[in-house]
């Protein structure tokens, strides 16, 4: 019971020290976005302080002591800046029609989110070492990490199969926790597999809430969780969740900026796409094309001149995170089983086979028509709603929603790129993560979507 | 008829999500109630943890199963008593001084430890059985 306490204080000290930073950069005034940097804190937070852990612990090697105080430092610093800055920092922007708190939406959130949380204990319960990619590549890690920190870097390069290229926020947020609870248990990835599904879906809510307003918040909020198969991804302690939360955070802080032109939101969006890359290799795509896309569609609909400068504060945040990755695969003497062959002209030939492309095309379709076992097609409900209630009648709003589908399609034509060039058997490489990579989307998607569509019973 | 139109859309919505949350919720509930008491994943920690008390710190430590046609299954052994055994390395192969021995089939393990040369340190539920070198102290 003593442990468990103490690896609750553990994700107690990183998410306060996330809140601290976001608290940094941006002053909350409504309750939906008290509540945005609430949820954002437990990324923003997981992420620092897997830095700290990585440069202080996993390299130097000092004793854990160090990398703790180090935090506890970075707290205190982080609550004394803000509060030193809170006079010159600008205020969010509450662009909802119906910013205040609703009894009737936050009533109908309740109950999924206690149902999705009893689905989650049970997941955990049943199977509490986590699934295939939990045990075998995450938990794997942090194991190495813990019992064997002085030569870790040859450990995981013996190790080909738990994939060594991989980056360490999640295991390094594990090895934290078990160093917290003076043991290494299976309560440390479930803590962090819990905290990161539940964030996920705080960012959602707290998001569409803060642009839209609390009913198009709560209908984001029960449709994501209606998909189980995104609870259960978090249950069995895959790292596509806190990829998941890192990407929707991205998208949603982005779109903040563009509704309220604050610049410090395109380096809070920075940060996280660059923590996007420090959880899994589809980050660095992920963080390419939201910027991509940004620009894109600044350009297209505003010739904004002073993009540079939206590009300068994203890509100065996104470095830091970026830098530590980089260093990281450096220290692991082990390719990438993704980008080796990659670099063959041979393998990007086959981006001109047809019969090749059209297989992926196929199974991409398949499986976004059977993601869930829904009574009827998720799509079809979704277009229906969308038909009903109509667009967004707000530009900037509009172009949030845009920005974000824009995003997921050139991510899904970069994953299309990837399976055709791949020198895996196809066939196998899909049915082993497509459905994982449109999970990781998905929170994405829903917030575009419902920030695209009109908010039901606004004025 | 835009506050009908709009309820229609949410109910729309909404129905299917709650359902599928609910009806998940309750598949999982008949699941947590039938589940085994430890899954495959649980069961190798704790053959683990047995053996680790009757191993010295060792570099690598082997693997060996009666059934080496079965790849997969070997695959998922080796894979499962790795991520226990940390930091100590698992090679298939009978060269370290002690190996890990999965028998599934075999009715005898003294005899197929002996086939290998190994001598039996000790032996778990499912089949899996500590092995040293004869020779070994």
């Amino acid at each position: 019971m003593i442990f468990l306490l103490r690896e609750l204080l553990g994700v107690a000290l990183f998410w306060a020290l996330g809140v601290a930073i976001v608290r940094l950069f941006v002053k909350s005034i409504s309750t939906p976005a008290k509540l945005l940097i609430v949820f954002l804190g437990v990324g923003i937070g997981a992420g620092t302080s897997s830095i700290i852990w990585f440069l202080l612990y996993a390299v130097a090697h000092l004793k854990p002591i160090f990398p703790i105080t180090f935090e506890i430092v970075c707290l205190g610093a982080a609550l004394w800046a803000g509060h030193w800055t809170n006079e010159r920092k600008k205020e969010w922007v509450a662009e909802s029609e119906d910013s205040g708190p609703k009894l009737l939406p936050t009533l109908l959130v309740a109950a999924p989110v206690l149902s999705a949380a009893a689905y989650f204990c049970m997941s955990s319960w049943i199977t509490p070492d986590g699934e295939w990619d939990g045990w075998a590549i995450w938990n794997l890690h942090a194991r190495i990490l813990f019992k064997a920190l002085h030569f870790w870097t040859g450990e995981m390069a013996a190790l080909p199969f738990s994939h060594p290229d991989y980056p360490l926020l999640e295991p390094l947020a594990i090895v934290r926790l078990w160093v917290f609870g003076g043991h290494e248990s299976p309560l440390g990835p479930v803590l962090i597999g819990f905290v990161f599904t539940f964030a996920t879906v705080g960012v959602l809510f707290s998001a569409i809430a803060l642009l839209k307003g609390w009913w198009q918040a709560a209908i984001g909020v029960v449709t994501l969780l209606g998909v189980s198969t995104f609870v259960h991804l978090g249950a069995a302690q895959y790292a596509d969740v806190p990829l998941s939360f890192f990407l929707l955070s991205s998208v949603a802080l982005v779109a903040c900026y563009t509704v309220s032109r604050n610049r410090h939101f395109m380096a809070l969006a920075g940060l996280a796409s660059g923590f996007a890359a420090w959880t899994k290799n589809e980050g660095w795509l992920f963080a390419g094309v939201l910027l991509f896309g940004y620009c894109i569609l600044v350009f297209w609909q505003e010739k904004k001149m002073d993009l540079i400068r939206d590009v300068q504060y994203f890509a100065a945040a996104f470095a830091i995170p970026a830098l530590i990755t980089i260093i990281e695969k450096k220290m692991v003497p082990s390719a990438s089983d993704v980008m080796t062959w990659a670099s063959e002209w041979n393998s990007w030939l086959k981006l001109l086979e047809w019969k090749r492309i059209s297989l992926i095309l196929t199974n991409f379709g398949s499986y976004l028509w059977s993601l869930d076992h829904w009574i009827v097609n998720p799509i079809l409900v979704l277009a229906a709603f969308g038909l009903l209630v109509g667009v967004e009648s707000r530009a900037a709003i509009r172009r949030t929603g845009l920005t974000g589908f824009v995003s997921v399609l050139l991510t899904l034509i970069g994953y299309v790129v990837i399976y055709a060039i791949s020198e895996q058997d196809v066939v196998w490489y899909i049915n082993s993560s497509l459905q994982r990579l449109y999970l990781q989307l998905l929170p994405v998607f829903l917030f575009s979507f419902l920030m695209f569509c009109r908010s039901p019973f606004a004025q | 008829m835009s506050i009908q139109r709009d309820a229609i859309a949410v109910i729309l919505l909404l129905t299917p999500a709650l359902w599928s949350n609910f009806h998940e919720l309750s598949v999982q509930w008949k699941g947590f109630k039938s589940a085994p008491a430890s899954n495959e994943v649980t069961k190798v920690r704790l053959v683990v943890d047995s053996f680790k008390e009757a191993v010295p710190s060792q570099e690598r430590i082997g693997y060996i199963s009666d059934s080496p046609q079965d790849k997969a299954a070997e695959t998922l052994d080796v894979m499962l008593l790795q991520t226990h055994f940390i930091p100590t390395l698992v090679v298939r192969s009978t060269d370290p001084a002690f190996v890990v021995a999965h028998i599934r089939n075999s009715a005898d393990a003294s005899n197929f430890a002996a086939k290998n040369g190994l001598t039996i340190v000790r032996t778990y539920s499912d089949g899996f059985v500590l092995l040293k070198h004869q020779l070994s102290k």
